[in-house]
């Protein structure tokens, strides 16, 4: 298999601009925001000296294009700084960040694409029958659904009904105590608070699962409704194309037909929807991850933002746009090795 | 004309719905009953509302509602002879496609409900939605507060109006915002080309690749404004941030007619590049872009509720759907009512304009049809 590196390399260097471009972009936007992080640190006692003293800690005496080309300068360098809020080095707040935000968007893919696909493919076998229509109605709700209101349901069923049954079930000799532990589904965190240190890693992995069950559900199910009906429309123009019509005229099973004829050429726009959903994704992930607690991306760029933390805010915003970058080239690069009538130069 | 369709006179919707035009009859009789509730809640207390200018400004759209139901009615019960040209105008056109739209006529009901109630709250809202009341805290729906009480013993009905506007205001504002200035960079962007145009789409495609949401709590978070100009605030932010889509299409829209003879043929007449946009282009991109400002809608209230529940939007205690939801989660087992209205309220306000916005596509653009 060959890449197309040429074009590989020539995309990557259009991303140079773009990454300036962002950070350009938020560091304009705090240089113009009223106060800076020094404020939080000045009271009504604080002399002049003393809050001199504190603008040079921060280095914010610096005029602000020098200030500006340091970062860019570090960031090319991926030389992130010191936090101002959380007094640790920002990469090792985003490199502790990053896997667990990754985590939830795997999991959202997990549940995106396989309900989303096979929603729409229902829909598009069954076109303006009650299952389209029915299926339509529900998918076009979550579709306006609010993720944060999606988010506090679950939550909200969870926490009433469903630990309700786990606990009548294991009252009634259903369930074994330990199985009623993992079943009574948390919802908030990352791993549980009284024996997360104490977990084998199976049991640790099973807690981390179990934890991470309801945001994937959340945002993969809102996400989903999306790609069912991208689905739906894609697979109803492959079924009226002449090549579909030649292949069930020849005699081939319906089953044949769809699953080795038309979902191939219908599948595609969505591979590059997996590409670009990355901005969805993390845009997502920021109310996810503050409804459940998740310890992610979203939670630190949030705390960052409110801290007026300039080195933690355009981080994240580098590491952000980084994946939105990498994503837009996967989709590019998947796209053209599946579909053989792109070239790309 | 026909008998039945008089019927609509006594009761706007009577008519269609006898002579079978369930669709129509059934969003007509549910605008009635606003107007009717509007009229029965609000009447009693006109005195109390031409205090305010809002107040004044729902007594006097009541009976511009009243006029508007009861001349759908007459012109269903009475239809006028059209002249040839006057049946095959552009909007007629489009009128008589959207009308056998089923969905695309229930988004069109659940808009205008929305823009009513929404214009009607000081008439509709039985309670002050910020009078604090704490004997009625967390009150469970009935009688007299029917979608019950939050934490504060406010009522949750009276607020769910009252944050509609904020919601519906908003989206408007910040979408009309949003297809202006893209509007004006994909005209120009497709029209002149070169340079400009890949200057102009590198600015889109670095607006697109920094997360929409993140970026709208940077701003927000980082500009604290007091009261009230917060919701000016929202509205620039989310139109700056919401561009991008329309800007793309216009683009294509205006690269493909650019080509086209009328335009060539404006062009050797020696009109000037504004005018050629705003005269002959700009007119034959516009359908696109209003199918999109209606989806658009949806998303910015979709925006704008996640920004209040995050607790960056208008603040209180001014009631917004997203902070209502927010409010409500402290007690949510207690008194699931408190979040669950506003969110079923923000379900229904988008879903309608999803609705009306995939009517109109089909309407207007047979081209796009699926």
């Amino acid at each position: 298999m060959s890449l197309p590196w040429r074009y590989i390399a020539s995309k990557l260097l259009t991303a140079v601009p773009l990454l300036l471009g962002v950070i350009t972009l938020t560091f304009v936007l705090i240089e113009l925001s009223p106060g800076t992080i020094v404020d939080k640190y000045v009271t009504s006692d604080t002399t002049p000296e003393h809050r001199e003293h504190l603008v040079a800690l921060f280095g914010l005496d610096e005029p602000a294009w020098w200030r500006f080309l340091l970062i860019v300068r570090n960031l090319a360098v991926f030389e992130f700084g010191l936090s101002l809020s959380k007094h640790q080095p920002v990469w090792d707040l985003i490199s502790e960040a990053l896997p667990n935000t990754l985590l939830l968007s795997g999991a959202t893919l997990l549940v995106m694409y396989p309900t989303g696909i096979l929603t729409g493919v229902a829909q598009a076998l069954r076109h303006n029958r009650t299952t389209d229509t029915s299926l339509s109605v529900a998918s076009l709700t979550v579709y306006s659904m609010p993720t944060f209101w999606l988010a506090l349901m679950l939550q909200l069923f969870v926490a009433t009904l469903w630990a309700g049954w786990v606990s009548q079930a294991a009252a009634g000799g259903w369930l074994g105590d330990e199985a009623a532990f993992w079943l009574d589904l948390p919802i908030s965190g990352k791993c549980d608070p009284i024996y997360c240190d104490d977990f084998l890693p199976w049991e640790y992995a099973l807690d981390v699962a179990r934890h991470l069950l309801l945001p994937g559900l959340a945002m993969g199910l809102a996400s989903a409704a999306g790609t069912a009906r991208y689905m739906r429309s894609s697979l109803l123009e492959v079924l009226h194309t002449d090549y579909v019509r030649t292949a069930r005229a020849k005699g081939l099973r319906p089953l044949a037909v769809v699953g080795r004829h038309a979902l191939r050429n219908a599948l595609l726009p969505i591979v590059t929807l997996l590409g670009l959903s990355v901005p969805f994704l993390f845009s997502g992930s920021v109310i996810v991850e503050i409804v459940f607690g998740w310890p992610g991306m979203g939670r630190l760029i949030v705390d960052a933002i409110f801290a007026q933390d300039v080195p933690l805010v355009i981080g994240c915003f580098y590491v952000f746009t980084l994946f939105v970058v990498a994503g837009n080239l996967l989709a590019d690069i998947g796209y053209g090795l599946l579909d053989p009538r792109v070239r790309l130069t | 004309m026909s008998p039945p369709a008089r019927l609509g006179l006594a009761m706007p919707g009577l008519g269609h719905l006898a002579s079978g035009r369930l669709v129509a009859g059934v969003g007509l009789l549910l605008l009635d009953a606003v107007w009717l509730g509007a009229g029965v809640l609000g009447w009693p207390r006109a005195a109390q509302l031409t205090e305010s200018w809002h107040g004044l400004l729902s007594l006097v759209f009541w009976f511009g509602m009243a006029a508007g139901l009861w001349g759908a009615a007459w012109a269903y019960a009475f239809p006028r002879r059209l002249s040839a040209a006057e049946r095959h105008g552009a909007m007629r056109v489009a009128w008589r496609q959207f009308r056998g739209h089923t969905t695309g006529m229930l988004g069109l009901f659940g808009v205008l409900m929305l823009l009513s109630a929404t214009v009607l709250t000081p008439m509709l809202a039985p309670f002050d939605p910020v009078a604090i009341d704490v004997g009625d805290k967390n009150m469970p729906p009935g009688g007299v507060f029917w979608m019950g009480t939050d934490k504060f013993g406010r009522d949750v009905l009276s607020r769910l109006l009252h944050g509609g506007r904020v919601s519906l205001t908003v989206g408007f504002i910040a979408v009309s915002l949003a297809a202006t200035i893209g509007t004006g960079v994909g005209a120009v962007a497709g029209y002149v080309g070169g340079r400009v145009d890949r200057a102009l789409m590198w600015l889109t495609d670095l607006m697109l690749s920094v997360p929409r949401l993140v970026l709208l709590l940077a701003i927000a978070g980082l500009f604290r404004v007091p009261g009230d100009a917060k919701l000016y605030l929202l509205v620039v932010i989310l139109g700056l941030t919401g561009w991008m889509g329309v800007s793309r299409i216009v683009r294509s829209e205006v690269l493909s007619l650019r080509e086209r003879e009328f335009v060539i043929a404006a062009r050797a007449l020696g009109m000037s590049t504004p005018r050629i946009i705003l005269r002959h282009i700009l007119p034959n991109a516009l359908a696109p872009v209003i199918v999109y400002c209606s989806l658009a809608i949806g998303t910015t209230i979709l925006a704008e509720a996640a920004l209040s529940f995050l607790g960056l939007g208008v603040p209180p205690p001014t009631p917004t759907w997203g902070a209502m939801v927010n409010d409500a989660r402290q007690f949510l087992r207690s008194a699931p009512w408190s979040a669950l209205f506003p969110g079923l309220a923000i379900v229904a306000a988008v879903m309608s304009f999803n609705l009306l916005g995939d009517g109109l596509r089909d309407a207007l653009d047979p081209k796009l049809r699926t």
